[in-house]
């Protein structure tokens, strides 16, 4: 049964995502020997021989997203990450952002494990600066949130099921926003996925979720470097608003991180993959 | 203590907590083992679930894990082992990082 690692990138103006994808992919072959595939567009500059599939796709249509750092909305293409399952070459699939920075081996787990479809649903700030809310639960209707950063499927009907769901909730993205009271301001793929797995799970809450947090390294927060081995970070957290910068120094031993800000995502990984 | 120094004890304070937030973090990751298609959290509650059923002298036994599925144990001796090592492996990598946070005293050193 073959696994292997999923990535997306599709490069836009202001973001090279396919330079960070290729960061992430050094990360995964520094703590994995499995086969990395992408799923990417003819624009996207990525390095080729990281990869063993390049799948091309046309750029789906347009996102955008508040960027706090640039104080202005900016592209975002994210709309084909419900289209993974069927795109994966793996018999087991573990997709992560293209910002998720990997300092551990801890997610072959996933593979070991016998449920079909996983994905975070808690998350914890590695900033403690109270830039999330932690709840595991979406808007007024209360459904489990899902995380679709890091998921983990085997082909399987579940999965298939839920991507398939996800697929139909995206096609009909304001009714199903608009039924579950959700923001809809731009489409955001955990809020689709959050609703598929609801339907799917027979709109029952449950605990099939990765069992540890998602931690996650806010974008008002910046990594300045390693200190002592590879496995130590200190950084600044500051306010883009105001431009005041405090000096809270924190120590993040080897966890995986999801940065927000992909100016640092790449610095950092591209110094832990020197 | 001005309020310079109350504001710098104050952000040494929140740092080192936040430390422990992330110490935490990683030692949960740390716990969690698979073992017959299962993900299991190897803390104290497990381990002793596993002992009471060897002090019951059974050779098998159902358990949920940590994703609620139902799990048949049928090696009950291997199982204990890799609940055991992993439970003191992260322990140990968590024992000394919290020594290593109650031996700094100066805010720099964090």
């Amino acid at each position: 049964m073959s696994k292997g690692f999923l990535l997306i990138a599709h490069d836009t103006e202001e973001t090279a995502y396919g330079r960070l994808s290729d960061l992430t992919a050094k990360l995964i072959k520094k703590h994995f020997d499995l086969p990395i595939s992408i799923i990417t567009d003819k624009f996207t500059k990525i390095d080729g021989d990281l990869y063993n599939r390049i799948v091309i796709k046309n750029i789906g249509a347009d996102n955008h997203r508040y960027d706090m750092l640039s104080n202005k909305k900016v592209k975002w293409r994210n709309t084909d990450r419900s289209e993974a399952y069927d795109l994966s070459p793996y018999d087991r699939t573990i997709l992560v952002d293209s910002d998720y920075l990997i300092q551990s081996d801890n997610l072959k787990l996933l593979f070991e494990q016998g449920i079909d479809f996983l994905c975070h649903n808690t998350m914890s700030e590695a900033t403690g600066t109270g830039q999330f809310q932690n709840d595991p639960l979406l808007g007024s209707a209360r459904i489990p949130f899902c995380w679709a950063t890091v998921m983990y499927w085997k082909k399987s009907e579940y999965a298939e099921s839920i991507f398939t769901m996800w697929k139909h909730v995206q096609r009909n993205y304001d009714y199903y926003t608009g039924l579950y009271n959700l923001n809809r301001a731009s489409f955001r793929n955990d809020f689709a996925l959050s609703i598929a797995m609801h339907m799917i799970n027979g709109q029952v809450n449950h605990k099939r979720f990765i069992p540890w947090d998602l931690i996650n390294i806010p974008i008002a927060s910046e990594v300045i470097g390693l200190s002592n081995d590879e496995l130590v970070y200190t950084y600044n957290s500051f306010n883009p608003n105001n431009g005041q910068t405090n000096l809270n120094v924190h120590l993040l031993p080897k966890l995986n991180l999801h940065f927000f800000n992909k100016i640092n995502y790449e610095r950092v990984a591209n110094e832990l993959t020197r | 203590m001005d309020i310079k120094e109350l504001k710098e004890l104050n952000s040494w304070h929140f740092d080192r907590q936040q430390q422990l937030v992330n110490l935490k973090n990683r030692l949960s990751q740390s716990l969690s083992f698979a073992f017959n298609d299962g993900l299991f959290i190897a803390d104290q509650t497990l381990i002793a679930f596993i002992n009471s059923a060897k002090v019951r002298n059974l050779t098998e036994f159902y358990i949920l894990d940590s994703l609620e599925q139902p799990i048949h144990i049928t090696d009950i001796e291997d199982f204990e082992s890799k609940a055991w090592d992993q439970n003191q492996k992260a322990l140990n990598e968590y024992f000394l990082a919290v020594d290593r946070l109650n031996k700094i005293r100066r805010r720099p050193d964090l």
